[in-house]
């Protein structure tokens, strides 16, 4: 075991002595760190108790809406507060000329409750004209309507009984009136977490394309394939340093990631309802879990990249290849997508493309996977189907790296 | 047993043959493998090494398979062309050599110091590889394949780029090693061989063609070993049809030096054959073209 570790020790050293990694990985920490940073650097306009202009700074505005969020946090979304919001909204005035959240009267009455109209836009599929006619008599249907319109899609979709069934459970276990809570850093970690880990994937197909075809390359493979283990622990040895510094890359940017926005968002909001985060299919889960386990999917779907990238650096003679076809694997699926109309199994296929595993959406998606009666959902799926292809991907290394041949 | 069974090994690049059923045994001692370029020394090693697997036949040191890890156990590879990681020190190089024949890191630290100092690299230990000159490259190449103490040694060009000094050096590394295992090295400096090589085995077209000591092999040419002094225009005549081992300018006439089956000129003597003319006796042929 311990000439494993050694082994491991200078495949790991390989990788980090190449120039290209250290370009890669400071590229990476400082567009990841960022990210999180970026909206805190545009200035906005915002209008003072007097109503006069001024602008404040990204960090500022972003303080208001927390105080707003966190002043609403604990509250029941029932009909009175739906009508305090539609209250606040009421004094908006909206004009063609100028759009409503840019207005001195948004920003003074109505922008505290945001949050509030924007959990019934969606539920509702309603604008904001329409949302100032919101009368008490459907604020006081707001549950009820949320829930029928649920229980219609789930009638009326072409699943099978099992996903049916499936998806009553979810409703059942679906809180009846939703309690708002300010989801502050939670919130920005997932939304930010796609971009990252795309980033994160492109910087493994750089790192791990030459792993093994640059000992083909430069001729290394010669002193490799004829010692003692070179058919064997070095190819184990190779495959632990590609999964080993993508999972250390993924959690140290993960664990950035996230610092940043509870510092900067708080971290309210670990208890509510998955609802909150945009998600139309009510999975019980609560915020805290789903971003618990889209970063699980982000860590799966990333390894599964880099496996892949090991896989087509042992086929292919030159790194180049394998760079190419990892970038096309990787922004493909972000270009083109399968209509939302399609069958499931086609939209089920989609989500399991690396760039779409690493997006919430694909965590937390719709339709759910089910494999001989057993509906498994995604957030679960995805990272069983990573693991699965990994080991598919790490074995056809093995398999093609110990039958190269030099000649 | 000690023993090396190379059994009918073919190796076919499409219709290419690359070495065609090559059948030899060795013992302990040092083989010395001659042929032009393209004659198939390198597949022969390459799949005595096992990174190229054979179209046919088996290879085999002591009934062990040369696809198995125990074969490689006891083999030393130093190929023609390799590559070293440029960022690695020669001490870091050849500690991970070490791993990769599994050595215990206490032995290859040990092993790798003795090494570095018999290759004249002691000093260079903790430089980067890639600050290294081309022979002090080749110097670590052939340390890297001493590294296990192997039982089994292919050298595939192990002197080009060291300089003469470095060559004897190595030279008598190899003859004192040659006592109690199995070594073969290919080499265009024929006086290598020569000098060293119990055995010389010739290659040509893929197919193994002479294999026996230096006295039988150059017994093939015996008397067909020619040395005259010439003029320019007889010079230019001879050299266009016979393979010419040597020219030299002797005041107004050119020495020649030839391998041919009879006499080419009146004046021509009978010398005693070496390496070098049997060498050029097989491949002249070849490598200008004819």
């Amino acid at each position: 075991m311990n000439l494993f570790w050694n082994l491991a020790g200078y495949e790991v050293k390989k990788v980090m002595y190449r120039k290209r990694t250290m370009v890669v990985l400071c590229l990476v920490v400082f567009l990841s760190v960022i990210s999180v940073l970026g909206t805190l650097l545009v200035k906005a306009l915002y209008y003072d108790e007097s109503g006069n202009e001024i602008l404040v700074s990204g960090y500022e505005d972003e303080m208001i809406d927390r105080r707003y969020g966190e002043e609403l946090s604990g509250r029941k979304v029932d009909a009175d507060l739906i009508m305090e919001a539609v209250e606040a909204y009421r004094q908006v005035p909206i004009g063609e000329d100028v759009y409503y959240s840019s207005t001195h009267e948004y920003q003074s009455f109505a922008r505290k409750y945001s949050p509030i109209y924007h959990i019934v836009r969606r539920t509702l599929g309603i604008d904001v004209k329409e949302f100032q006619n919101f009368t008490r008599e459907q604020a006081e249907q707001f549950d009820e309507v949320r829930r029928s319109k649920r229980e219609y899609v789930i009638e009326n979709s072409n699943i099978s009984e099992n996903m049916r069934k499936y998806w009553w459970k979810c409703l059942e276990k679906s809180p009846a009136t939703l309690t708002y809570e300010y989801l502050g850093g939670h919130y920005r970690f997932i939304a930010i977490m796609h971009s990252n880990a795309i980033m994160m994937a492109a910087a493994f197909a750089v790192l791990f394309s030459g792993i093994f075809s640059e000992e083909y390359t430069s001729g290394a493979d010669n002193l490799i394939l004829s010692s003692k283990h070179g058919k064997g622990l070095v190819i184990g040895a190779k495959l632990f340093a590609v999964f080993g510094i993508s999972a250390a890359l993924v959690i140290l940017l993960s664990a950035i990631c996230y610092a940043e926005s509870i510092i900067i968002w708080g971290a309210r909001g670990a208890d509510a309802s998955i609802v909150f985060l945009g998600s139309i299919f009510p999975y019980p889960l609560t915020v805290g879990q789903s971003a618990l386990l889209y970063f699980l999917c982000i860590f799966a779907a990333c390894m599964f990249f880099s496996a892949m990238t090991g896989m087509l650096s042992a086929f292919f003679k030159t790194p180049f290849n394998t760079v190419v076809i990892m970038a096309v694997i990787l922004i493909v699926p972000m270009l083109v997508s399968v209509p939302g109309d399609a069958p499931i199994w086609m939209l089920n296929l989609e989500n399991l493309l690396p760039a779409n595993m690493m997006g919430f959406w694909g965590a937390m998606h719709d339709f759910q996977y089910e494999i001989f009666g057993l509906v498994i959902p995604p957030y679960v799926f995805l990272p069983v189907f990573s693991a699965a292809g990994c080991c598919v991907c790490a074995y056809l290394s093995y398999r093609i790296f110990k039958k190269h041949q030099i000649g | 047993m000690m023993e090396l069974k190379i059994d009918r090994v073919t190796k076919n690049y499409g219709s290419k043959i690359a070495c065609d059923r090559i059948s030899m045994t060795l013992g302990k001692g040092i083989y010395g493998l001659l042929g032009a370029n393209g004659a198939g020394k390198t597949t022969l090693m390459r799949m005595m090494c096992g990174v190229l697997n054979p179209t046919s036949g088996t290879i085999s040191y002591d009934g062990i398979d040369v696809s198995r890890e125990e074969y490689r156990d006891h083999l030393g590879y130093l190929p023609q062309d390799f590559g070293y990681y440029p960022e690695f020190t020669a001490q870091d190089f050849m500690m991970y050599v070490a791993a990769l024949k599994g050595m215990p890191k206490s032995r290859a630290k040990v092993k790798t110091a003795e090494l570095l100092e018999m290759v004249s690299l002691k000093n260079e230990a903790k430089k980067r590889i890639k600050t290294f000159s081309g022979g002090m490259k080749q110097r670590l190449g052939i340390a890297q394949a001493l590294l296990n103490d192997p039982k089994i040694l292919v050298l595939d060009e192990p002197t080009a780029g060291l300089d003469p000094k470095e060559r004897i050096k190595f030279r008598n590394i190899i003859s004192r090693m040659g006592a109690d295992r199995i070594i073969l090295l290919s080499t265009h400096i024929v006086s290598d061989i020569e000098h060293i090589a119990d055995t010389i085995l010739v290659m040509k077209n893929g197919q193994l063609i002479h294999n026996g000591s230096l006295e039988e092999i150059i017994s093939v040419i015996r008397g067909k070993v020619w040395e005259c002094t010439v003029t320019q225009k007889a010079a230019d005549e001879l050299t266009a049809n016979y393979p010419v081992i040597n020219t030299r300018n002797a005041g107004d006439d050119v020495f020649l030096r030839m391998v041919c089956d009879e006499k080419p000129c009146e004046n021509a003597e009978n010398a005693e054959a070496a390496l070098e003319d049997l060498y050029l006796y097989y491949f002249s042929g070849e490598e200008n073209g004819r």
